[in-house]
């Protein structure tokens, strides 16, 4: 018996089976929430868990609102992405530089070898939600709203992974001596930061704050260091937003 | 109707036709968008050469956020695809981004035939052969390359 008609079609089996996890993550937790109160995050973790419970009593010095986002991969670009969008509608100046930047980032991904009627629509998206985000009449809700559209916030989620995408390639020299692995910068990007659900890390914030030229905080509440630790991007920088980050997940704090 | 999967298929059809890439060829079913056929010549100095090999695209309403479904419809005889026809490629599962097109996707798997990933196997006679007896696979890849030929 030929031994390919006994080879049963695992990938498929693996990929259904995880198509299923993500339906049910899905139905439980929506893309953005609404702001809750920081004291949630005590909930849970064990009340005997010292070094968790005392991060997070620190926490509530400094802020008062967690904001949470799915596990499912994209959690940094919709996390960067709703507080970005907050902070431009109460600043005027900055909307309309990030708005020039993201409009003529179109040009610049052509010029790293992204097709243009690829990007397209990805860039339209982004466009028309920093557009919706100067009417007066937008609220905070409007954009979680926006945001828990799976389309539009897998569309936005697209576009800021290749502006990450950008500018790493864009420094590659820098970047080389980063990303443990891999050949080259574009290999990295293709496998760590395009495609849909990869997980985030240091540098995919590095890079995309530096496209972006704006500056965040990461407060990483996890069990290796004593205390809280905090990281400014670029270093030094004064923050315009912070986000959490717990192993393998971001959310957004507010004061 | 109109929805944003559809206008990029269209776009990627468009482009298909207008910048043809060597080698591969696809179309989408004349009633359905979503469903194309898609044909894949053989690499030339490859044991594929020659083969003329029919594949389907299935997409959905959630291309390009997802992937589309590939399946060889020609027998194949490769370490990377199932007895089904269905493809074991890293840019078709897991490493999948909104910004391969159909153009990229089958050039991909045209790369795949002659540069199997013998470490995950979809058919392990196929990945066998391909490591520890070249001769033999090539015997069976040209039988299936003749087959190709067939039900033209």
């Amino acid at each position: 018996m030929d031994a390919s008609t006994e080879a049963e079609n695992l990938d498929q089996k693996i990929m259904d089976q995880m198509e299923l996890i993500r339906k049910e993550i899905e139905e439980s937790v929506p893309l953005l929430s609404h702001k809750e109160d920081i004291a949630s995050l005590a909930k849970e973790y064990p009340p005997d868990d010292a070094i968790y419970q005392g991060k997070i009593r620190s926490l509530y010095s400094s802020y008062r609102w967690i904001r949470r986002t799915r596990r499912d991969g994209n959690c940094f670009y919709r996390a960067f992405g709703i507080s970005l969008m907050e902070m431009l509608k109460q600043n005027p100046d900055e909307y309309h530089r990030v708005y020039k930047v993201i409009e003529e980032s179109k040009d610049r991904l052509i010029e790293l070898g992204y097709q243009a009627f690829i990007i397209e629509d990805f860039h339209q998206t982004v466009l028309t939600l920093l557009k919706n985000v100067r009417k007066d009449d937008c609220t905070n809700d409007e954009l979680v709203e926006w945001f828990n559209d799976r389309d539009l916030s897998n569309y936005f989620v697209v576009y800021f992974r290749l502006l990450t995408s950008a500018h790493l390639k864009t420094n590659a020299e820098f970047f080389e001596n980063f990303i443990d692995g891999y050949q080259s910068v574009k290999d990295f990007c293709s496998y760590e930061v395009e495609p849909i659900g990869k997980e985030s890390d240091h540098i995919h914030a590095i890079a995309l704050t530096g496209f972006l030229n704006t500056a965040i905080e990461i407060v990483y509440l996890n069990h290796t260091d004593d205390d809280l630790s905090k990281h400014r991007f670029p270093e030094h920088s004064a923050p315009q937003f912070t986000l959490l980050y717990r192993p393998g997940h971001y959310d957004v704090l507010y004061k | 109707m109109s929805t944003p999967a559809r206008r990029r298929l269209m776009r990627d059809f468009k482009k298909l036709q207008e910048d043809p890439p060597a080698g591969v060829s696809g179309a989408p079913t004349e009633d359905n968008i979503l469903i194309w056929n898609a044909v894949i010549f053989g690499p030339h100095d490859t044991p594929f050469e020659d083969g003329t090999f029919k594949l389907t695209i299935r997409f959905t309403e959630d291309y390009p956020n997802k992937p589309p479904a590939v399946r060889f419809v020609s027998k194949m005889f490769h370490p990377n695809v199932y007895a089904d026809g269905g493809i074991c490629l890293d840019i078709l599962q897991n490493r999948w981004s909104p910004t391969y097109d159909v153009s990229a996707i089958l050039t991909s798997i045209q790369s795949l035939l002659d540069e199997p990933n013998p470490n995950s196997p979809a058919n392990s006679l196929a990945a066998q052969l391909y490591q520890q007896n070249k001769r033999e696979y090539e015997k069976k890849v040209s039988a299936i390359v003749e087959e190709s030929w067939m039900n033209e």
